[in-house]
């Protein structure tokens, strides 16, 4: 984690929000704030109590939210007045509406309304969740949360402010943070299932907010639910087939659940092709690829550090992992401009390496030597994988984009 | 929820407050949606672009109106011949349909996600209880037959996935992307459905990155009319 944060004053942050969902850090205004950011969370006024887990508690029953840090999902916040002179109606006449709205119509049906039905088999399968397994797995389930509360903020307040100005757009995401809240409630049910809930309220009083601009809302939100998608499916299917890794009902909800994070990703695609300023220039290639390559190497660096969660499920994290990002590559393709070649087989030769280099610099930081000593030691390691970062950015990319703008892109179907 | 299901009865989808706000013209049906056939093409069609003007987005939403797609001439007795005409025929649905090389709906793990929003989408309509109006058609006999220029653009075997939900269509094309999108206009079930060929058994993609197996070929039979 040093690493990471190592590279975000260098401003190539990665970041890696969670099981759910990878959200890359940007040069963004806070990154200055960050060190106000780590007292608030624990600022609670009772003294914390510390369950036989290690994990912090705020008051009985309720799980101190994990510090913050590169690898923890964020709450987010962008320029609200940007956004509605983005989607007003007035100011751009020719906002492409069609797909929109189709999107509004396919929100409206709530295929999910009586999904997120809990049953009495999760508490007892809680329970049953002992030893290493049970620590990893309320990080787990934490990080998901606090991902999917993330969305539920920001998509509510966007459906508060452009009511005026785009109903369509401010229904929709109304209606997306309705299945977020849904999705949130779930998993903090399921924390109260490990004796360890979150307080959501007090999150949101005291969380630190990151801000983007729309665009790179626009970018980034894209990809976090397409690649949370990608992970959800994968999970379930998986088990599907392996049954006696099922070790907590949660994951039998996965594919219908999933089904939400793959339109919530098709809503911001239309979002994309309805401002195509910011897809169509060379910054817009710059940005496709830097998300794109921000949210694959966190979530490869991050789940490789959690192998045990994975292998628990029966999962071979290095496998499961390519094939997220290999067809959440592919997913992306069909919007923004250029992506990263991850089926050139230098691509995940340099993932790798970055791997062995992170878990170097994670071993360092576990040394019993004063910290100036581990930052000099880890010197060498983080120029290394800032070189092959920087090689992963330059390698050639693939031309990409909906067909819609780039017609010469298909001339078969 | 019964007004939004109040649009799914008529098959249309609901025109935003917005546009009908800005374009009076919204009840009035404008020559564009006359000829279903001509706007059809989405991707290489004007109307798909950004810069198409509202009126237009407009102009489709009102065309999803029945009644307004039958009437081909603007003179009182052209409009009153089709209105005898519409009483004496059974209205006919209008169909909407993405087509592509069978091998990108069916052998292609990024596009298995279509057999999951199938599904969801029976369980759906069975939970809400409305009629399947979405179907598989393996070649259909229609592109070849309407669409001549358009048809060699699609690799064989090819197939549609077709419904008389425009909105939904409109979706699965935003989804999909590298599909050809079709606006039928009001044509008999039997026509819309008919099925020109066979699908034919997918060998196993060469690269499979997956941890888990594909869906079962022939998950599609099932959405292939009868």
């Amino acid at each position: 984690m040093a690493l990471l944060g190592g590279m975000q004053r260098q401003q190539l942050s990665l970041r890696t929000a969670s099981g759910s969902k990878a959200v890359p850090a940007l040069p963004a205004r806070s990154v200055s704030r960050r060190s106000a950011v780590r007292c608030n969370a624990a600022a609670a006024n009772a003294p914390a109590q510390t369950d036989e887990l290690g994990f912090k508690k705020m008051r009985e029953g309720i799980k101190e939210a994990g510090e913050e840090s590169i690898l923890t999902p964020r709450f987010y916040t962008t320029d609200f007045d940007e956004m509605e002179q983005l989607f007003s109606l007035e100011k751009n006449p020719n906002l492409k509406l069609d797909e929109l709205e189709a999107m509004l119509n396919e929100f409206k049906q709530d295929y999910n309304q009586k999904h997120f039905v809990r049953n009495e088999s999760f508490k007892k399968a809680a329970d049953n969740v002992q030893g290493p397994a049970r620590k990893i797995f309320i990080e787990f389930l934490e990080r998901s949360c606090t991902a999917e509360f993330s969305g539920f903020l920001l998509y509510k307040e966007l459906g508060r402010r452009l009511k005026k100005t785009n109903p369509v757009v401010a229904e929709i995401f109304t209606l997306m943070s309705r299945d977020e809240a849904r999705h949130a409630g779930f998993l903090n049910k399921a924390m109260s299932d490990f004796n360890l809930a979150l307080d959501l309220g007090f999150l949101t009083r005291n969380r630190k907010y990151t801000f983007f601009k729309p665009k790179f809302i626009f970018y980034a939100t894209f990809l976090s639910e397409k690649i949370g998608y990608w992970r959800y499916i994968s999970i379930y299917r998986h088990l599907q087939r392996n049954p006696e890794n099922q070790m907590y009902p949660l994951f039998e909800y996965f594919e219908n659940w999933c089904q939400d994070e793959n339109r919530h990703g098709d809503f911001f695609t239309a979002v994309l092709k309805s401002q195509p300023q910011f897809l169509d220039d060379w910054k817009a290639k710059l940005w496709s690829r830097f998300f794109c390559l921000s949210v694959y190497i966190t979530m490869y660096l991050n789940d490789h550090q959690r192998t045990a969660f994975y292998e628990s499920l029966g999962l071979n994290t290095r496998h499961f992992n390519q094939h997220v990002i290999i067809e959440t590559n592919k997913s992306v393709a069909r919007v923004f401009p250029q992506v990263p070649d991850c089926e050139n087989p230098e691509f995940f030769e340099r993932m790798n390496t970055l791997v062995d280099l992170n878990q170097k610099v994670a071993a360092i930081g576990n040394l019993n030597v004063p910290s100036p000593v581990k930052t000099v030691l880890r010197a060498p390691l983080i120029e290394r994988m800032l070189k092959e970062i920087t090689q992963l950015f330059f390698s050639a990319p693939m031309r990409a984009g909906t067909v819609d703008l780039n017609p010469a892109l298909q001339s078969v179907y | 929820m019964q007004h939004q299901l109040a649009w799914h009865a008529r098959g249309a989808s609901k025109p935003s407050l917005s546009s009908t706000a800005l374009n009076p013209s919204i009840s009035r049906p404008t020559a564009i949606h006359a000829r279903p056939a001509l706007t059809s093409l989405a991707p290489l069609s004007a109307s798909s672009r950004g810069s198409r003007p509202i009126v237009a987005a407009a102009a489709e939403s009102a065309a999803q109106q029945p009644a307004a797609a039958t009437q081909p001439s603007s003179s009182d007795a052209a409009q009153k011949a089709a209105k005898v005409l519409e009483k004496a025929t059974p209205k006919q649905k209008e169909w909407y349909a993405v087509v592509a090389y069978a091998e990108f709906f069916f052998n292609d793990p990024q596009n298995e996600s279509l057999a999951e929003q199938l599904r969801e989408r029976v369980r759906y309509f069975k939970e809400i209880n409305r009629e399947i109006d979405f179907y598989i058609v393996p070649e259909p006999r229609w592109l070849d037959q309407k669409y001549p220029e358009q048809a060699k653009m699609v690799r064989r075997p090819c197939a549609a996935i077709m419904s008389t939900d425009k909105s939904w269509i409109t979706f699965m094309k935003l989804r999909l992307d590298r599909v050809l999108r079709f606006d039928l206009g009001p044509i008999p079930d039997s026509e819309a459905l008919a099925v020109g060929g066979k699908l034919p058994e997918f060998k196993k993609p060469e690269k499979w990155t997956a941890p888990y197996p594909g869906y079962t070929p022939g998950w599609w039979e099932k959405f292939i009319p009868q």
